[in-house]
């Protein structure tokens, strides 16, 4: 199969057994969006910014 | 009606015109000193011709003041209408960065297998904007999205692989032939039969409630208004289709112009994200395949 033929093809849908922790219906989204985001709020928090060849805090 | 102007001025600001480049100034100028400025010489003048029985002139300094009052009024809206779109811009964003930190904590807890992603994705999109519309609307919604594949080739099928609404976090297992669908007559079937890669929009109950159950218009629905956005990403079927449900009236807007601007500010920027994952998916189950 060519490379132009692969992008017209579809993706299937993955199966996972139903005890799966990677199948995405057994994570909780909210959960993980909130982690993401203090997460976020902490690397933004550790960040030092170097300005003109100086770091700042 | 003033909403469908602002709109229209937020979408064209950007043009590099004589008329815009000259509205742009006067917005410039259009601070309050000024305003105070203007207002106090032509009170001064108006007294004057008050004074002295200029009447003719006394009305037209009159109405001037009135137009002036209308076009700080709707200023000063726009600067309103311009701040709640940046706001909402931010929740986006930081909506969208937080989507992609959960998915690429996901992707690399999963051996980069490439198992999975869109469809956590999707779970991540549905959950992200059913929180992102409720803080923006004060409206509840259901949120879908709807993922379509060829079976053995040839046949088409759908399953809805995620949704989020008030009362459940779930998607349906079934899938369901795109082609024949005699019985399943839900206005999404349509879309994906007719490979429809557009907006859709229905802005009332009423309209809903005609087409929306297209080959039986007996049935009702319990949805106020409706946005569903398929995409092909680069295939010749549709990938995907994301599906907002209003649950209360004109929760996305009252008209079909505000449901455009709608869609475009809180329903593009997933979207992207989601053919970002389909993208991402593809190419690295491809690069296995090739190993």
């Amino acid at each position: 199969m060519s490379n132009e033929e692969k992008k017209l093809e579809l993706l299937k849908p993955d199966n996972f057994s139903a005890k799966d922790p990677k199948n995405p219906k057994n994570i909780d989204a909210e959960e993980m969006l909130e982690k993401a985001r203090k997460k976020r709020a902490e690397v933004l928090a550790k960040k030092s910014v170097i300005v003109n060849g100086k770091k700042e805090k | 009606m003033i909403n469908r102007l602002y709109n229209w001025l937020n979408r064209n600001k950007d043009k590099e015109n004589i008329f815009f480049i000259g509205l742009k100034f006067i917005y410039k100028i259009s601070v309050e000193w000024v305003h105070a400025i203007i207002i106090i010489l032509m009170t001064l003048v108006m007294t004057d011709f008050y004074e002295k029985s200029y009447w003719t002139s006394f009305a037209i300094i009159l109405i001037i003041m009135i137009m002036i009052e209308i076009y700080f009024y709707l200023i000063g809206n726009y600067k309103k209408y311009k701040y709640q779109v940046q706001r909402n811009s931010d929740l986006i964003l930081n909506e969208i960065i937080t989507a992609t930190t959960a998915l690429d904590d996901y992707v690399n807890s999963n051996n980069k297998s490439g198992k999975g992603i869109f469809e956590y994705a999707s779970v991540l999109v549905t959950a992200s904007m059913y929180k992102v519309l409720k803080d923006v609307t004060n409206c509840e919604s259901r949120i879908s999205v709807i993922q379509q594949f060829h079976e053995d080739g040839k046949k088409r099928k759908c399953t809805m692989i995620s949704r989020k609404s008030k009362k459940r976090t779930s998607s349906a297992k079934k899938e369901l032939l795109v082609e024949y669908t005699k019985n399943k007559n839900y206005y999404f079937l349509k879309i994906l039969k007719e490979n429809i890669d557009t907006y859709v929009f229905f802005d009332t109950k009423n309209e809903i409630d005609k087409n929306f159950f297209w080959r039986n218009n007996k049935k009702k629905s319990d949805i106020y208004q409706y946005i569903g956005l398929a995409e092909k990403v680069e295939t010749k079927d549709i990938a995907f289709l994301l599906q907002i449900d209003a649950m209360e009236k004109k929760a996305f807007g009252k008209d079909k112009d505000e449901l455009a601007v709608f869609a475009e500010n809180y329903i593009y920027p997933y979207i992207q994200f989601l053919k970002h994952a389909y993208t991402m998916e593809r190419t690295i189950k491809g690069d296995e395949r090739n190993e």
